[in-house]
């Protein structure tokens, strides 16, 4: 009877373990982004970037280090840092979303919806993004794009600055995940 | 048996609550630890007057322009007349900056007090944090200034009072005309510790030699200390204030001299910084200033300087992303 107890009480514990191996990890995954000024364009693209996908569960989480954005100018580099984002009280920015209709028997590329929230800053922000899914052999291809207004963000911009400045900049992402093991 | 039931309990407590955690918590376990260089100790290659440890990114051109406006002081109860606007003097310096590696930096810069300066500058050690720890940052610094008046053309032979009552404030007075004799070299060690993301302050141990001397009891060699420090007041604002002090050895003997002493604003967005101070000197070569202020600092005219430096900053060459 314990025996019997025993395995029953296994059982689950093994069905965890099987469930762990279906997480998929990008280490060095890409987001950049982009603003358009009137006088020069912002960019800059960070390839550290940390994502887990869960196809089963088709829950999606990021983690982007913001010291990580390399800038092609120094000072805009330095200025991100220190005054706007302010990556010294918030050094990073998460997602934490679900894609929506997922369909984990089809392999190739699907065209869905990513539903989560971002966080920036400390301010939480529900977005809704189109991105493509690829499904491999062995591995998931995430690749797609979104906007976000500057403001939802408290991202102040001076004055002096306001009317070059676009309210939205244009973030663009690409994950490429591998099996997950701790 | 029991035990062994216990285990696979246990396991299964921890498992169950491994997995009641989020994706996101799960990624926290992924980070790893990086050491991250503290950037911004001070906004500009300078604290206000005198060189910060900051130095600027390779492939940087700073120009930049400052200026000094002051009264002349009352001579004996005199009021000398002005007609100028605003103030009745003001010194102007132009100079650039170049930044040939993302730690070596060359400057000069060419004043209307007639003088020529330059310097060059080397990050040694930058502060970080992270995994690997270092609480300071240090910076090596060689310049020296070359005076272009000769002896002729220099008013009043360094009397201290009629030195600000002429567009060229110059008490060095140098032994004769020989590019040796006009020029003075420097060195300093810029020690400096961002305390928090307010709070900076920094110390400049500063060796000073001159050339020569036209009166014998002046010292030609000068230790100076300079202390600085900048307290960020906004997201773009920040302010700064910067004192060098000599020992009574160190300074001129036949003049009184004063530490020079700035407090100011710093102001920067986008390819633009400025700062706006007060200070007790019109002259701009370091070591020029440091050994040569005959006055204190104080809001009579003649001894307040309204200074106002504007740097523009150019990205020559652009990081591949």
């Amino acid at each position: 009877m314990r025996k019997h107890l025993c395995l029953l009480l296994l059982l689950p514990l093994l069905m965890g373990f099987a469930k762990k191996g279906d997480k998929f990890i990008a280490r060095n995954g890409k987001v950049s982004f982009f603003s358009y000024v009137s006088a020069e364009n912002i960019k800059a693209s960070n390839n550290q970037v940390l994502s887990l996908f869960e196809p089963n569960t088709n829950k999606l989480a990021v983690s982007i280090l913001m010291r990580a954005f390399q800038f092609e100018k120094s000072l805009m580099q330095e200025h991100f840092n220190d005054s706007y984002i302010e990556s010294d009280i918030y050094p990073k920015a998460t997602f934490e979303g679900t894609v929506l209709n997922f369909d984990d028997d089809f392999s190739g590329t699907q065209t869905k919806i990513i539903k989560g929230n971002f966080t920036l800053r400390g301010i939480t922000v529900p977005i809704k993004m189109k991105a493509d899914i690829t499904k491999t052999y062995k591995n998931y291809i995430i690749n797609g794009e979104t906007d976000l207004n500057i403001k939802d963000f408290k991202i102040n911009v001076p004055q002096i600055l306001a009317n070059r400045i676009s309210q939205t900049v244009k973030v663009s992402f690409n994950f490429k995940y591998d099996r997950y093991e701790k | 048996m029991r035990n062994s039931l216990l285990i696979i309990s246990l396991c299964y407590l921890g498992l169950s609550s491994v997995q009641g955690q989020g994706l996101l918590d799960e990624l926290y376990f992924e980070e790893k630890e990086r050491t991250e260089m503290v950037q911004s100790t001070f906004k500009m290659i300078r604290i206000g007057m005198f060189h910060s440890v900051e130095t600027r990114k390779k492939g940087v051109l700073e120009l930049n322009a400052y200026t000094r406006y002051w009264n002349i002081p009352e001579i004996d109860g005199e009021v000398i007349e002005s007609n100028s606007f605003a103030s009745d003097r003001m010194s102007v310096r132009f100079g650039a900056d170049l930044a040939l590696t993302n730690k070596f930096t060359i400057g000069g810069g060419w004043s209307n007090n007639g003088v020529l300066d330059g310097y060059f500058k080397h990050r040694i050690v930058q502060q970080r944090t992270g995994k690997s720890n270092i609480p300071f940052s240090l910076t090596g610094l060689i310049g020296g200034s070359h005076r272009l008046e000769n002896l002729d053309n220099i008013p009043g032979d360094g009397d201290p009072v009629s030195i600000y009552d002429s567009t060229i404030p110059n008490t060095s007075i140098n032994l004769e005309d020989s590019f040796y004799d006009k020029t003075t070299v420097y060195a300093q060690l810029l020690i400096a510790r961002k305390f928090n993301r307010n709070l900076s302050a920094q110390i400049s141990p500063t060796f000073i030699y001159r050339g020569s001397n036209r009166f014998e009891e002046n010292p030609n060699t000068t230790i100076a200390i300079g202390f600085g420090g900048r307290y960020k007041v906004g997201k773009h604002t920040s302010l700064f204030s910067e004192y060098y002090w000599l020992p009574e050895s160190s300074a001129l003997q036949n003049i009184e001299t004063f530490g020079a002493y700035s407090l100011g604003v710093n102001w920067e967005v986008s390819s633009v910084q400025i700062q706006m101070f007060l200070t007790n000197t019109g002259n701009y070569a370091e070591d020029i200033t440091i050994t040569e202020t005959p006055v204190n600092f104080n809001f009579k005219d003649g001894n307040l300087f309204f200074g106002w430096n504007f740097a523009y900053v150019l990205h020559l060459k652009k990081r591949k992303k």
